[in-house]
């Protein structure tokens, strides 16, 4: 190109944007450095009083072991039932709540309610949850179980209704122009779109769930972390310590298991894994 | 009286977009008519008006003497299930088997629950599989519709219309997705349902392919139209109407 080519000046504000915003992080760190008292002394001054809770470590007393797997299962009994109740429920509001799906004002309306509502639910933590509950029916796995049953109600609603926001309206569409009504729309047009996702949000569900469901207890939830609470209140660290060490394990084989369950789920078996060479 | 008759359709999309500006026409039983127009120039809205995928703003749209704007929930059903329709993109349920998805053209003609429990009839499968012969890919059946190439994918979309035993075939942009040696086995397809009795109504990008199958061509642009008659009649003048100044023919083999 021979003609003098016109370059549109460029603009110098994403500079001092990205200036001020590093200002402003700065001071922001400054002042909390200031105002929450970081005393490091503290840490190395008051080490020898942890030295009970270490050595329990060097001898943990075994004798709690199969009380401790008795309450290991039923804290998993919570996680699940928590989970199986609350799964109904969100997939029946995931579709109130999918804006996509929800056209009539009535039904913005709806949608507006349920989205809303979920996401305060949610944003209150299942512990919070599991003392308004335990005030409400008394302690034990009860209350546990409906603290996790709301807030998995109120998660998954959320996670499952964004799925039904991103699917393809194309196959709906097709279904539609076919003649069928708006429930065969449903079952042929959205839910083979879904379903695997919302399998998989329910098992990484059930596994935030068990973890949930051992720290409950520690207001009075029920399962293994009430027992685990009540012997650190009694200073009987040696019991406590094989308590927090079957909650590791558990946790850690139900993350293993519901990865994997997971990963089979959404390759669809294994059958679409594509191997990248760089 | 003709198979189809559009009458001073408008189509408005909140709040001011004018899509279809005051159109009408006719469309006689067993004709091809191809929609040309730049993306954006109201082919798709028009299609998608004719089986009320999109609502018309205003006027009338007369499929076999029957109003289609004004019609219940179910006689649009009735409707709908005489008028099928093949998409740009497909749209077939991706994870579901090929067969499924043939089966699908004949949702309406099952009762709700055998419908919702994919209890389909064992003379329907068998008709599925005959369609899938049709349209070349009887060995496909038991695959996932999204294991196939689009080409492939077309040819079910083809199928799952032919289920639906429609009088009318809408084809929207049915080759837009597709490689040119492909897009003239899914036109032959079309052809062929055409020479059979039944309307086809398409849009279309390549004036070849409009040459080629079109019976009759409609040339819209800014949602009027703006020619009306034989491909053959498209000279470089009139194309340049429909697609503007600057527009030039691209010819495929």
């Amino acid at each position: 190109m021979n003609q003098e080519t016109e370059i549109p000046e460029r603009s110098s504000w994403p500079f001092w944007r990205n200036l001020g915003i590093a200002v402003l992080f700065a001071v922001a760190f400054l002042v909390a450095l200031n105002r929450i008292n970081l005393d490091l002394s503290l840490l190395i001054e008051n080490f020898p009083s942890t030295l009970k809770l270490w050595s329990a470590f060097a001898k943990p007393d075994w004798s709690v072991f199969g009380e401790g797997v008795i309450l290991l299962i039923k804290t998993l009994y919570m996680a699940f039932m928590a989970t199986a109740l609350a799964l109904p429920f969100a997939i029946v509001l995931s579709f109130l709540g999918a804006k996509n799906l929800m056209n009539s004002p009535v039904a913005k309306a709806i949608y507006t309610a349920v989205r809303g509502l979920a996401s305060v639910i949610r944003s209150i933590q299942p512990i919070i949850w599991a003392i308004i509950f335990v005030v409400w029916v008394r302690t034990g796995p009860f209350p546990g179980v409906l603290a996790l049953w709301i807030h998995s109600v109120a998660d998954m609603t959320k996670l499952f209704s964004e799925r039904v926001e991103s699917i393809d309206v194309g196959p709906m569409e097709a279904i539609r122009a076919t003649g069928a009504g708006k429930l065969l729309v449903l079952a042929y047009g959205v839910i083979p779109q879904i379903i695997n996702p919302y399998l998989s949000f329910t098992l990484y569900r059930l596994d935030i769930n068990v973890r949930m469901a051992t720290i409950i207890g520690i207001v009075g939830g029920g399962g293994i972390g009430m027992r685990l609470y009540s012997y650190i209140n009694k200073w009987n660290f040696p019991k406590a310590v094989v308590l927090t060490m079957l909650i590791v394990l558990m946790v850690w084989g139900i993350d293993y298991l519901s990865s994997r369950l997971r990963e089979r789920i959404e390759t669809g078996g294994g059958e679409k894994t594509q191997e990248y060479s760089i | 009286m003709a198979q189809l008759e559009i009458n001073n359709l408008s189509k408005v999309y909140p709040p001011d977009v004018l899509a279809l500006d005051d159109i009408s026409f006719e469309v006689e039983q067993g004709e091809f008519l191809v929609v040309i127009g730049l993306s954006g120039s109201g082919k798709s809205t028009l299609l998608r008006c004719i089986n009320r995928l999109i609502e018309p703003t205003e006027g009338s749209i007369k499929f076999e003497g029957k109003e289609v704007t004004t019609a219940s929930s179910k006689e649009l059903k009735a409707i709908r299930k005489e008028i099928a329709m093949v998409f740009q993109r497909f749209n077939l349920i991706e994870r579901s088997l090929v067969l499924t998805n043939v089966l699908t053209g004949q949702l309406g003609e099952l009762s709700f629950w055998r419908s919702m429990l994919g209890r389909f009839p064992e003379e329907m499968k068998q008709t599925a599989h005959e369609k899938l012969k049709t349209v070349g890919i009887p060995e496909q059946a038991f695959k996932r519709a999204d294991e196939l190439s689009g080409g492939q994918q077309q040819r079910v979309g083809i199928a799952r219309a032919l289920m639906q035993d429609p009088k009318l075939l809408l084809a929207d942009e049915p080759v837009s997705s597709l490689d040119p040696a492909t897009s003239g086995t899914i036109m032959d397809y079309l052809a062929e349902i055409n020479d059979q009795g039944k309307t086809v109504i398409t849009s279309l990008h390549f004036l070849d392919l409009v040459r080629k199958y079109g019976t009759r061509a409609i040339g819209l642009k800014g949602g009027k139209i703006v020619y009306d008659g034989h491909p053959k009649g498209i000279d470089d003048q009139k194309f340049k109407e429909v697609f503007g100044e600057e527009a030039e023919k691209v010819h495929i083999s």
